[in-house]
């Protein structure tokens, strides 16, 4: 059996030997001086191993550790198994390079430069002939607006003791979360609570009390004032904002807290 | 087209290699890597033994520095200079040509293994971690 065993692993290291030499005939091309493909230590084959080696190993290390943790093994089997599970990550990686070598080659030696190539030349025609040095910066700014807007958009995970008092209350929606307005949004919610009712004009408010920090509108004047963890004393950090900004609203009635 | 392809003792076919023994092909693929290591011309595959040869050559690079700045300190300080500048470069020269050196002869098996260390970097590095922790319990 172990004379079996002995046969094949040398059978196997034999075969990997032979590989990595015909592997090896194929990278003795010519060097171009120009592009620097030289043999180095670090070549794209060096560091194409590298990243190949570091998913195998989290490939190996998952089963091996689950199995430890599985059959709880003694200290002496799992040092074992680390060991192994390394071991059989390398030779994974080996394999894995020796399969998609020629793809790898195909990729950075002819499909990549021409990916690039092609990109060069489709912006430089889109710059010249179809005005792209203002439509892709124009529409670049509205994804980013719009992206900024959705995250804005969403509910603030603030948890307050209470969102409502006789004479304040916060915008929240069904569930009670505070909601993110623009500054016209806020307005009109606050004068839609009455007629004495309008933004938070920055005076103190202890009955307020949040778990983290947090932007509020304030008047007047596009700004936000920060409310600080616990019981609120009045704001000591303001923001300057765009009226597209959201950010949660306080209402407060006229001659309370305002 | 690289010469050494072309060259009587360029690529053998594969029906060749497979006839080799394992011996012979240990030695034949050890003298393939070894060429490609000492020489900047050829592309290869990842090889340890390149960055061994540079961390050979580092070594003895340090090693002649130290040694001639110790030398140095019997030299009159306004004539050290004319010691020292070309004795940086006498010291690299020497550094890197003992570096290749003693890569190129410290034998196939020596090698063989310093690669294999080099190229299974997470079980040299997983014994090297276990041995730590076994010594410091």
């Amino acid at each position: 059996m172990t004379v079996v065993w002995d046969q094949k692993v040398r059978a196997y290291f034999r075969e990997k030997r032979i590989q990595r030499i015909l592997s090896f005939y194929s990278r003795l091309q010519p060097v171009p001086r120009l592009t620097g493909r030289r043999a180095s230590m670090v070549s794209r084959d060096s560091i194409m191993q590298l990243i190949v080696t570091f998913i195998c190993l989290m490939i190996c290390a998952a089963p091996f550790a689950a199995l430890t943790k599985l059959i709880k093994a003694p200290m002496v089997i799992s040092l074992v198994l680390g060991g192994l599970s390394a071991f059989l990550a390398v030779e994974l990686a080996d394999w894995v390079l020796l399969k998609i070598r020629r793809a790898v080659d195909l990729t950075f030696d002819f499909i990549l430069p021409l990916l690039a190539a092609i990109l060069i030349a489709v912006t430089v025609v889109g710059v010249k002939y179809f005005n792209w040095s203002t439509v892709i910066p124009q529409r670049f700014e509205e994804w980013r607006a719009g992206v900024n807007e959705r995250l804005q958009r969403r509910p603030l995970a603030v948890r307050l003791r209470k969102t409502s008092g006789a004479d304040w209350m916060f915008a929240t929606n069904e569930a009670g979360q505070l909601t993110q307005l623009t500054l016209s949004e806020a307005e009109a919610f606050c004068s839609k609570q009455g007629l004495d009712w309008g933004l938070y004009a920055g005076t103190a408010q202890a009955e307020i009390s949040a778990d983290r920090a947090f932007y509020i509108w304030m008047t007047p004047g596009t700004r936000a004032a920060q409310v600080d963890p616990g019981a609120f004393k009045g704001p000591q950090v303001f923001v300057s904002s765009s009226a597209q900004d959201r950010h949660a609203v306080l209402c407060v009635r006229s001659g309370g807290t305002r | 087209m690289n010469p050494w392809l072309k060259s009587p003792e360029g690529p053998l076919p594969e029906k060749v290699l497979r006839e080799m023994s394992d011996d012979e092909l240990f030695f034949y693929e050890d003298s393939l890597l070894l060429k490609n290591e000492l020489s900047t011309e050829f592309r290869i595959r990842a090889s340890g033994g390149r960055f061994v040869v540079f961390v050979l050559s580092a070594l003895f690079f340090a090693a002649y520095m130290a040694a001639m700045a110790v030398f140095a300190k019997s030299i009159p300080e306004q004539q050290r200079a004319l010691f020292t500048f070309p004795g940086f470069f006498l010291a690299l020269g020497l550094g890197v040509v003992t570096g290749h050196m003693l890569w190129k002869h410290i034998g196939a098996h020596a090698r063989f293994w310093i690669r294999s260390a080099l190229h299974y970097w997470p079980v040299t590095l997983y014994v090297v971690a276990m041995t730590a922790l076994l010594f410091k319990k």
